[in-house]
């Protein structure tokens, strides 16, 4: 499906803060084969660029114009992903000082001016990020919380896109050029369009001059958008049993929706909800109240694939256990009556976090950007979706839940 | 920056309060000064060396077995975001409220003071606690860091703040019971308020609170064990599966000539410090890239135990040898002073200070740390900052002593 979106510029003005935040944000379709380009150009951008063209020039020049921080984030949704430049200033009234030419001006030679020579980036930094990249995926793949999330998706993952990861295409590493990846640059950035958002307090003719000279560019921003990829139940359950030298074991257990819709999402994200909010944590009170034995449980709903996963940190000898214990608790949520309680706290918590948001201007923006783009719904919106949602409609979608995949990640001993 | 406002209460209790009319949260925090680190004390007249993990696990106790339930879920179903923590010396209860934030102070003040001490319940709590222990021991830092305070200190017996399964295995009721009475007095606690709320209303309610209490009071004092200067061994390491290996230098820095201010003062100078010798802008960072001994930035910090600092400098790196003699040919030459940079970094300091207002609780911890690490009762201030020299700032690094070090390694095994 072709997204289009008219409107370029955003503000989200609000007085309550003393900062102001800028993301320019590319929108853009993810290839497996880009894995590796789309990670090394980040890095490549957000140090350095053709008039700053070292980490400690830029860094001083961001220093002397009061920029608080810049980066350069990747958000992945489907096969799509949102490529984001970011900068964080004061505002003219906390600095005393009106630098906000100069600072939109450093961002952009930061966007549109790369440091490239010979038409790639940096022999010389291309391969240091090179190497910096698989020596993070090496560090990461021995810490256990890193390592079992992406053996994780590998196994639920029937049709590759939650498990397209780097760590399984480390080859692709090998195989990027400076050229490719500045080509990767050219086509998704140079001759992109981004959408603009801007928060804080600011006068709006004077950034929306600054950002028009700087940032914008006349064209409609278009793409493909595909963010939905629904993974359907295997007819039996694939039980994977893995050794490992961790000092810990970890029990997952991975349910998928039948049929799954975009209307299933606010239940399946209900249902996560149930098992480990703070208002409900059903899955907290049977494994470690009642049972004591986990510190740790956990659970997560993946609503664009249709995929609900419980994660409980045990000790090995307790796998059984907890399978048994996390399983009763499942069925619980079938028991209308049961969750009828839970609900309405979710519900209670939901409100109390409208007001809670507003102190929080990290989510406040991210609850605009998700909104233009398509991503999400707004928090306002999530609550009045849930308000609306009944014990008995809950019981009902429970039908729905297959449990999947069972992976036991197990330590190597005990004590 | 808003004023902080303290009130003492007639049993030793300090509360201070930060009044932020923009924001809609309160955020309540209760911290006793006993941690982790807090192992050599006299109480009653009667002198105690307890092990590592007790405060952790008391932590846990009052929070799960006091009279009234356990608080954190009770907070959690009133839907609050609430947690406890321990740390090295201090142990903290916190909840984040909209609403009902009497309802959370009284339920949290009231488990506090409440713990049921009976060995059925301390065998019930350790289930959880060893998995919790066995979480943090896939964490190769946490490995490391244990190595490295038994490495730098010869006399002071700390490893780690959870302890290990054995200590936690050895833990009684009597242990839990003594440090609970010594420790959780008001006159050793400080409860800070923050965000938008009505003080004289909270006031009343923390009196009413601690008006129906009757706590007993037990002489304390804690121990300053005689310390050496000197580190056990220059060179420690732990086998750890690791994608690179990974080396710090470990700094051990006698904090006895400070008075609080200066060691508060000494707490920034390191961050200007670390800043100036190796963060991308200076010049031992750009050859150890130049000459790939790193692709990354140098991890630095300080962590204040006992009466020491203890700073580390490191990083990934198959060049173990390089990185090792480079951080301490920097450290040791201190050539790369830059006044430039120095005032760059004060501007930025003073700027973040500043936009602390932006967030209670980037206001409210560093506050917390003034208190419990240097006992100065005072935020960070602008005008604090300002008052700080270049010249002062370079005589003040040259005169530390920098010739007590240890190198730890995290190594794959062979």
């Amino acid at each position: 499906m072709k997204r289009i979106i008219d409107k370029n510029l955003f503000f989200v003005k609000n007085k309550d803060f003393h900062t102001i935040v800028i993301r320019v944000i590319f929108p853009m379709y993810e290839f497996e084969k880009d894995l590796a380009t789309s990670i090394l150009f980040s890095p490549l951008v957000s140090y350095m660029n053709e008039e700053y063209d070292t980490e400690d020039k830029f860094y001083r020049e961001k220093q002397k114009k009061y920029i608080l921080n810049t980066n350069v984030t990747r958000n992945i949704v489907g096969n799509n992903a949102f490529v984001s430049y970011n900068m964080i200033i004061p505002d003219v009234d906390s600095l005393k000082e009106d630098y906000l030419d100069e600072q939109f001006e450093l961002f952009e030679k930061m966007i549109y001016h790369p440091k490239i020579i010979d038409g790639g980036f940096d022999e010389f930094e291309f391969e240091r990020e090179r190497k910096d990249l698989k020596q993070r995926i090496a560090n990461g793949m021995k810490n256990l919380q890193v390592y079992h999330s992406v053996k994780l998706m590998e196994y639920i993952d029937t049709i590759g896109v939650i498990s397209r990861s780097i760590s399984n295409h480390q080859e692709l590493i090998d195989e990027a050029t400076r050229y490719e990846v500045y080509e990767f640059y050219k086509h998704n950035i140079l001759n992109n369009s981004p959408v603009v958002f801007v928060f804080g307090n600011f006068d709006d003719e004077k950034v929306t001059s600054l950002c028009k000279k700087y940032l914008l560019k006349n064209k409609v921003i278009s793409y493909d958008e595909d963010y939905n990829h629904f993974l359907e139940p295997r007819d039996e359950v694939n039980f994977i049993h893995e050794k490992s030298n961790f000092k810990d074991s970890v029990l997952s257990l991975v349910y998928k929706v039948k049929n799954m819709t975009e209307d299933d999402f606010i239940k399946l994200s209900l249902v996560s909800g149930l098992l480990s909010s703070g208002s409900s944590r059903l899955l907290m009170k049977k494994l470690r109240d009642e049972e004591e034995i986990v510190y740790s449980a956990s659970s997560g709903a993946i609503v664009r694939s249709g995929v609900l996963i419980i994660d409980c940190f045990i000790n090995k000898n307790n796998k059984d256990l907890a399978f048994s214990k996390v399983k009763e608790v499942m069925e619980s949520l079938k028991n209308t009556e049961f969750i009828k309680p839970f609900l309405e706290n979710i519900v209670e918590r939901s409100r109390l976090n409208q007001l809670r948001l507003l102190d929080d201007k990290t989510s406040l923006l991210d609850d605009v950007v998700v909104k233009e783009l398509g991503i999400d719904i707004t928090s306002k919106e999530r609550h009045e979706l849930i308000k609306n949602i009944s014990s008995e409609e809950i019981s009902d979608f429970m039908d729905s839940l297959v449990l999947d995949t069972v992976y036991f990640l197990e330590e190597e001993e005990h004590e | 920056m808003s004023k902080i406002e303290k009130v003492t209460l007639d049993n030793g209790l300090d509360i201070y309060f930060y009044l932020d009319k923009k924001r809609h949260s309160v955020f309540f925090q209760h911290i006793t000064k006993f941690g982790g680190a807090t192992k050599d004390f006299i109480s009653n007249g009667k002198t105690y060396h307890i092990q590592d993990g007790i405060a952790h696990i008391l932590e846990h106790y009052i929070v799960e077995e006091n009279k009234y339930g356990n608080f954190l879920k009770l907070l959690g179903e009133a839907q609050m975001s609430t947690n406890a923590s321990t740390h090295l010396d201090m142990t903290r209860f916190y909840f984040s409220a909209v609403e009902n934030v009497e309802f959370g102070i009284r339920t949290l003040l009231k488990g506090i003071y409440a713990p049921l001490f009976d060995e059925e319940r301390l065998t019930r709590i350790k289930g959880p606690i060893y998995q919790e222990l066995r979480g943090r021991s896939n964490n190769k830092f946490y490995g490391l860091n244990m190595k490295t305070y038994d490495t730098i200190f010869n006399h002071f017996k700390f490893r780690s703040v959870g302890g290990t399964l054995e200590e936690v295995e050895r833990t009684t009721i009597d242990d839990l019971k003594l440090c609970f009475e010594t420790f959780y007095q008001p006159s050793n606690q400080f409860i800070v308020v923050g965000g938008n709320f009505n003080k004289d209303e909270i006031l009343e309610i923390i009196k009413d609170e601690y008006n129906k209490l009757d706590i007993k009071k037990i002489d304390f004092e804690v121990l300053k064990l005689e310390e050496t200067d000197e580190v056990n061994n220059e060179y420690h390491e732990i086998e750890f599966p690791t994608g690179e290996n990974y080396l710090e230098v470990n700094y051990k820095i006698n904090l006895d000539k400070y008075t609080n201010d200066e060691a508060l003062k000494l707490d920034f100078y390191f961050n200007f410090f670390f800043k100036m010798f190796f963060s991308i802008t200076s010049p031992l960072y750009n050859k150890l890239v130049k000459e790939e001994i790193i692709t990354d930035g140098l991890s630095c910090g300080i962590s204040k135990v006992n009466n020491y600092i203890v700073a580390s400098m490191g990083t990934h790196t198959s060049k173990m040898d390089r990185l090792k003699d480079e951080i301490i040919k920097t450290v040791k030459e201190l050539k790369d002073f830059d006044e430039e940079k120095f005032e760059l970094d004060k501007k930025q300091v003073i700027l973040s200070i500043i936009l602390r207002e932006e967030n209670i609780g980037s206001t409210v911890m560093p506050f917390v740390n003034n208190i419990v690490m240097y006992n100065c009762d005072y935020p960070d201030s602008v005008e604090q900052v300002m008052s700080y020299t270049y010249d002062d700032f370079v005589k003040t690094i040259k005169e530390i002593d920098f010739s007590n070090y240890s190198v730890g390694v995290i190594k794959n095994k062979e």
